[in-house]
């Protein structure tokens, strides 16, 4: 590779990385959003205060995504340290 | 057009006190629309025919339809679970898609499905009908089925700023990250989002419900008993809290004021209070007719 093409190449990392880290306090905070989104729909499961059934039955089909998210939060609720280094990019 | 509801406890006599409207307007030329949404079934028996499927026209210019609240709550459910099945299809991998058979014990299903089939009703004849009467379900149920929009339209507003605002995070990672973004298929369009037009077509069903509820005359129905006496007071109360007034009383089967009618007048001192005799034939349905006679233009004329 010559030289021209690997400055183009670090420069290219380079915003990628920049770029990563100027959005994971943003993509950090959309988890969380889509998470609490669906446990709210979820509500009636959770005991917390829902929407009515039908509303969430009717938003159920198009959730397979926040569903995810709602899943992959719980597994990783008790370990805090690792969301916190996650969030700070350690 | 005008939309009347009949309320008041089981057994006071809802189903005659609408039926002697429903006969009295269509006698006099007006176009009603009869419907009972009470699982007691018996507008059949009042209106003196064959039970039936549908709306159908029973008398000139009366149209009837008793919504069968056991069959269009499973039919509505039915439909839910198709849509959950096909969506979650892969769960058949793993014998799951029987897990969606659950939904039918969601509670709450029953007014959803109640407000759903008669939302449909009133919408397919408003533009044909000059006045719509409501034979309601037991209390409990017509108060939730009452509430439900109210409700409704709260969440769903609140659903969707949210929705809005993820949409909108999504926009802002997937314009930074560009290919890289883990969004990308994700969606963040508010026009093409899914869970925004589904927020939307409920939100239009419970507008227009709210709006019907809003504007409709509500007759509340009772005899001089004092567990009907209580019951109305509780329906009262309940429909005040959702900003729903009662229009009339009807003091039913009346034959001499007792005590407890004289507290239902009391209670409701500030509302047009009317003593309606016993109907002894209710399957004649002249008699029926001339039994609204006294009171249907109050009806008619209050807003």
């Amino acid at each position: 590779m010559d030289l021209p093409s690997r400055i183009k190449e670090m420069l290219s990392l380079l915003s990628r990385v920049l770029r990563h880290g100027s959005v994971s306090a943003t993509e950090a905070e959309l988890r969380e959003m889509e998470n609490a989104f669906a446990l709210v729909l979820m509500g009636a499961f959770t005991g917390m205060p829902a929407p009515p059934a039908y509303i969430s039955i009717a938003l159920l089909p198009w959730l397979e995504r926040e569903l995810g998210v709602m899943m992959s939060r719980s597994l990783m609720h008790d370990d805090r340290l690792s969301e916190w280094a996650d969030l700070v990019d350690l | 057009m005008r939309t009347v509801f009949f309320v008041g406890k089981g057994g006071v006599g809802k189903t005659t006190s609408s039926a002697s409207l429903a006969f009295h307007l269509a006698s006099a030329g007006g176009k009603v629309y009869w419907v009972s949404i009470d699982p007691a079934h018996n507008l059949c028996d009042i209106a003196g025919c064959r039970p039936f499927r549908g709306a159908r026209e029973i008398a000139p210019n009366l149209l009837a339809e008793e919504i069968d609240m056991e069959r269009c709550t499973e039919a509505y459910i039915e439909k839910n679970i198709t849509r959950m099945k096909e969506t979650y299809r892969y769960l058949g991998i793993l014998n799951l898609e029987g897990a969606f058979d659950i939904l039918r014990y969601s509670p709450g299903m029953e007014e959803a499905a109640v407000t759903a089939a008669l939302a449909d009703g009133i919408r397919r004849y408003r533009e044909r009908i000059d006045c719509i009467v409501v034979d309601t379900p037991p209390t409990g149920l017509m108060l939730r089925m009452f509430a439900l929009p109210f409700t409704s339209i709260l969440w769903i507003e609140k659903l969707s700023e949210w929705r809005r605002t993820i949409l909108g995070r999504r926009k802002t990672v997937n314009s930074i990250l560009g290919k890289d973004s883990p969004y990308r298929e994700a969606g963040d369009e508010a026009g093409e989002d899914p869970v925004l037009r589904e927020l939307g077509v409920e939100a239009e069903r419970a507008s227009f419900l709210k709006a019907v509820f809003a504007d409709a005359c509500v007759v509340l129905v009772t005899d001089q008993e004092r567990l009907s006496l209580d019951e109305s007071l509780r329906i009262r109360d309940g429909l005040a809290r959702i900003g729903i007034g009662i229009s009339l009383v009807l003091l039913n089967k009346f034959r001499a004021l007792n005590e407890t009618g004289k507290r239902i007048i009391e209670a409701f001192s500030d509302r047009t209070v009317v003593k309606v005799p016993f109907v002894e034939d209710t399957a004649d349905r002249k008699v029926l007719a001339e039994t609204a006679a006294g009171w249907a233009e109050l009806i008619t004329r209050t807003e």
